[in-house]
């Protein structure tokens, strides 16, 4: 009968932040009658062990370089992947050859690696220490080698103990596969963990049988079941407020402490309700739970005042995969009117309007992903994203008016994509300097659970899993195809010397950002352009004409000529269709104005950010 | 349509504003930010380095302006009667009109970086940060009595206003760094961070 249960989130979970899936099923756990488990914060304890072998040399900034730049080429998993084969040199050769390739500094992976076995071994003796009689490891994205590493040394030396599984690397057939490739494993808990955790444990107690466990990868004698995933989504109401009590009070006494900021995270929603209707080609990251739900606006509130008050933290990190419309007039408004200090981020929509820009900036939004992933139509259709590259710009300019940061990526290599679709949008480029470049350009991998991955149909028939698996796995192929998340696919739409162009041109976009403006100024009864972006004249362009200055305000819409020059005629303004295009023609070759498809969109902020380089 | 050089507007950008020496106080910033204003420019040399309570007249001008993110450009004449680590949090002058301002300016400038030293509410705590040059990070939470304490000593200047729990609760942020004390007047040294930079993690 399991009394003592242990939550583990290995590397590489973010140091910032406590994790989300172990605060919420210490809640559900306690919920359900069966005491509040305890938690093993295994990036913290990595860190710390990394600061003190190597004297400082390694702490929070590698750590961090390797969590968030590691993903997709399996760095974190291959730091750990020696230990889990029992092997110094497995994956070295592979990761060599595959670094090479793509340019990737291999060194600092590297050094960390050589740390790895030892700190696997401390982390199973302290995990032991506490006499577990459950250990839960949750694993998303790299967690799974280290997790993997972890239970495999508890059950050579306590088999005892109950090792279970459960998160994003778990959904669907990705968990089954875990469950038989590594048989160290005693279940896999596949979909939302809050209630199968708990029935899971009731089980083991007597209380209930395995096979009601929703989800569920077991061993029955000889067979290997593999329970049906609960037909319905948690309801918002049942998702538990996460506790994060025990990472607080580690971190309070961790070196590490000096060199972060923690930040909240919080789940308002669950699932994607764009996705639900239009599900964007090239994502996967909602798994085998599309179904949007959110939580009640109260219900929010009173979490989000517990938790920043409990942790006296400001900074919140909403994991939504995409916020709840109406919270732009409920959550959000009542946020502003607590008129807290909170520095938020969330992922929304790319088609906001300015006033849910300004009513997310009034309630302490300074961060938003809004999925932008292109400013090229064509390639937004062969998403299905809902938007058009005018649209996507159309946000930028208003974020930047509203000092708002935005991550966003340009992604290519859609089957249907050309050259040709590209040329004209970065022909325009630099006269977007001011705008917030993406983080990068990158050709899109498959993704499982996606419907390029469901579909081959769509233009991805011919698929292997992601080379990055060659050096973090000893695997057959078959297995790796069921238990892997990435796929390699023979490249599709722009080629390597085409997508050359778009990459300089974001690296240009890069370099002039931090010093370049343009942006409008209505000062008596003129518009004034004030352009002071990097390559262009540094002119203050004078709008007095009443039909001019209509017109631009207009175009900050985003207009076709046909319309513009009819909304002008009725609001009594006289400009030719003609003298209107010559008039448009000019701004957009001043780089005023972005046009594609026939849309014109004026490009003028109406206020800049403080830029920090 | 006219094109004229950036000069006829001034070289800056955004909506600007004249004021004279003589107007540096809070409100003039509070109402510049109001009117959508985005800069304003000083005309004449600011003197320092005469009264410690003009000195910190002159920085709480500057604290407001930065928390609102207004430009300013302004030349300082003298040294302001404070310590150099507590002027570099603030929007510097642009120049320095005799050799100790030059000198001043130089290192202002260099030191200074947009949130470097700021406050922000929660509920019933306040958190501070202070990443300026010339001393270890830090990040200080006060709660309580304390943060009413410290909500009073940002909204008064006179030392004759407060109360007398705001009064030992001064003494304790002086001896923190966190508030320099004059004759008559004193000034809580961070400002209130209401707008983040792009990006939002650099301050």
């Amino acid at each position: 009968m399991p009394r003592s249960i242990c939550l583990t989130a290995l590397p590489w979970q973010s140091l910032e932040s406590p994790s989300l899936p172990l605060g919420l099923l210490r809640t559900a756990c306690a919920d359900a009658g069966l005491g509040l488990p305890w938690t093993y914060h295994g990036s913290l304890r990595w860190t710390e062990y990394l600061m003190a072998v190597t004297d400082g040399e390694l702490g929070p900034a590698e750590y961090t370089d390797i969590a968030e730049n590691g993903m997709f080429h399996g760095i974190g998993d291959w730091v750990f992947t020696g230990v889990l084969h029992d092997d110094p040199d497995f994956g070295v050769a592979a990761f060599e050859s595959y670094a090479a390739k793509r340019g990737i500094d291999t060194a600092l992976a590297t050094r960390m690696r050589g740390y790895a076995a030892d700190y696997v071994a401390l982390a199973v003796d302290e995990i032991l220490a506490g006499q577990p009689d459950v250990v839960g490891f949750s694993t998303t994205f790299m967690q799974n080698v280290p997790s993997l590493a972890v239970a495999r040394r508890i059950r050579r030396l306590a088999p005892d103990v109950v090792l279970v599984f459960g998160g994003g690397n778990c959904d669907g057939p990705m968990g089954a596969a875990l469950h038989r490739n590594y048989p160290f494993i005693d279940y896999v808990v596949r979909g939302e963990g809050e209630v199968a955790f708990p029935a899971l444990l009731h089980a083991l107690n007597g209380d209930g049988a395995l096979a009601d466990v929703p989800g569920l990868c077991w061993q029955d004698g000889e067979t290997a079941r593999g329970n049906d995933i609960q037909p319905h989504p948690l309801p918002p109401g049942r998702i538990p407020v996460p506790d994060f009590d025990d990472w607080f009070a580690q971190l309070a006494e961790s070196p590490v402490r000096g060199y972060l900021e923690p930040k909240l995270v919080v789940e308002t929603a669950r699932g994607c309700w764009w996705g639900q209707a239009h599900q964007c080609t090239f994502c996967g990251l909602n798994g085998t739970l599309m179904e949007f739900r959110s939580k009640s606006p109260d219900t929010v509130l009173a979490e989000l005042g517990h938790l920043i008050g409990r942790h006296q933290v400001l900074d919140v990190i909403a994991v939504d995969n995409i916020i709840d419309n109406t919270y732009f007039r409920t959550v959000l408004p009542r946020i502003a009117e607590l008129d807290w200090d909170l520095r938020v981020h969330y992922e929304v929509k790319s088609n906001l309007k300015p006033a849910e820009i300004d009513v997310l900036r009034r309630a302490g939004v300074a961060h938003v992903q809004p999925g932008v992933e292109s400013l090229v139509s064509p390639v937004l259709s062969m998403m299905d994203k809902g938007v058009s590259g005018l649209r996507n710009v159309r946000t930028l300019r208003d974020c930047e008016s509203a000092g708002l940061t935005v991550s966003w990526n340009w992604l290519y290599g859609f089957p249907e994509e050309t050259a040709a679709d590209y040329t004209e949008v970065l022909r325009q480029l630099p006269a977007l300097s001011h705008l917030q470049p993406p983080s990068a350009a990158g050709r899109i991998l498959l993704e499982r659970f996606s419907p390029y991955f469901e579909n081959g149909a769509l233009g991805f028939p011919e698929r292997t899993t992601a080379d990055l698996y060659r050096h973090v796995y000893r695997l057959p192929e078959a297995d790796l195809t069921d238990m892997v998340y990435l796929f390699r696919t023979p490249p599709r739409g722009l080629t390597d010397a085409e997508a050359g162009t778009l990459h300089d041109a974001v690296d240009t976009w890069h370099e002039h950002y931090t010093d370049s403006y343009l942006q409008r100024i209505d000062a008596d009864g003129v518009l004034v352009l004030q352009d002071r972006r990097v390559n262009w004249p540094h002119e203050d362009i004078v709008l007095t004409d009443p039909a001019e200055m209509a017109a631009y305000i207009d175009l900050e819409y985003g207009r076709g000529l046909p319309a513009l020059h009819d909304r002008l005629a009725a609001a009594g303004l006289t400009m030719t269709e003609q003298r209107l295009a010559e008039w448009v023609d000019w701004l957009v070759a001043r780089g005023l104005v972005f046009t594609e498809h026939g849309g014109y969109l004026a490009l003028a902020t109406t206020a800049a950010p403080v830029k920090v380089s | 349509m006219t094109t004229t050089s950036a000069t006829t507007l001034g070289s800056g950008r955004g909506l600007g504003r004249e004021i004279d020496a003589s107007e540096l106080h809070p409100d003039v910033a509070i109402r510049a930010a109001e009117d959508g204003c985005e800069r304003l420019v000083v005309t004449g040399p600011v003197v320092t380095g005469q009264d410690i309570d003009a000195d910190l007249g002159l920085l709480r001008f500057l604290r407001e302006a930065t928390s609102k993110t207004l430009r300013v450009a302004w030349q300082l004449a003298g040294r302001p009667l404070v310590a150099e680590r507590d002027l570099v949090h603030l929007v510097p002058p642009t120049a320095g009109v005799d050799s100790a301002a030059a000198e001043c300016v130089t290192a202002w400038r260099g030191g200074y970086r947009y949130g470097s030293y700021h406050y922000r509410w929660g509920p019933d705590f306040v958190t501070v940060k202070d990443i300026r040059p010339g001393g270890p990070p830090v990040h200080l939470t006060i709660d309580g009595d304390s943060a009413q304490q410290f909500r009073e000593l940002t909204d008064v200047a006179d030392l004759a206003d407060l109360s007398p729990a705001a009064t030992t609760a001064l003494a304790d942020a002086v001896e923190f760094g966190l508030a320099v004390r004059g004759e008559r007047t004193f000034l809580v040294l961070p400002w209130r961070m209401r707008r983040w930079p792009v990006p939002y993690v650099a301050a």
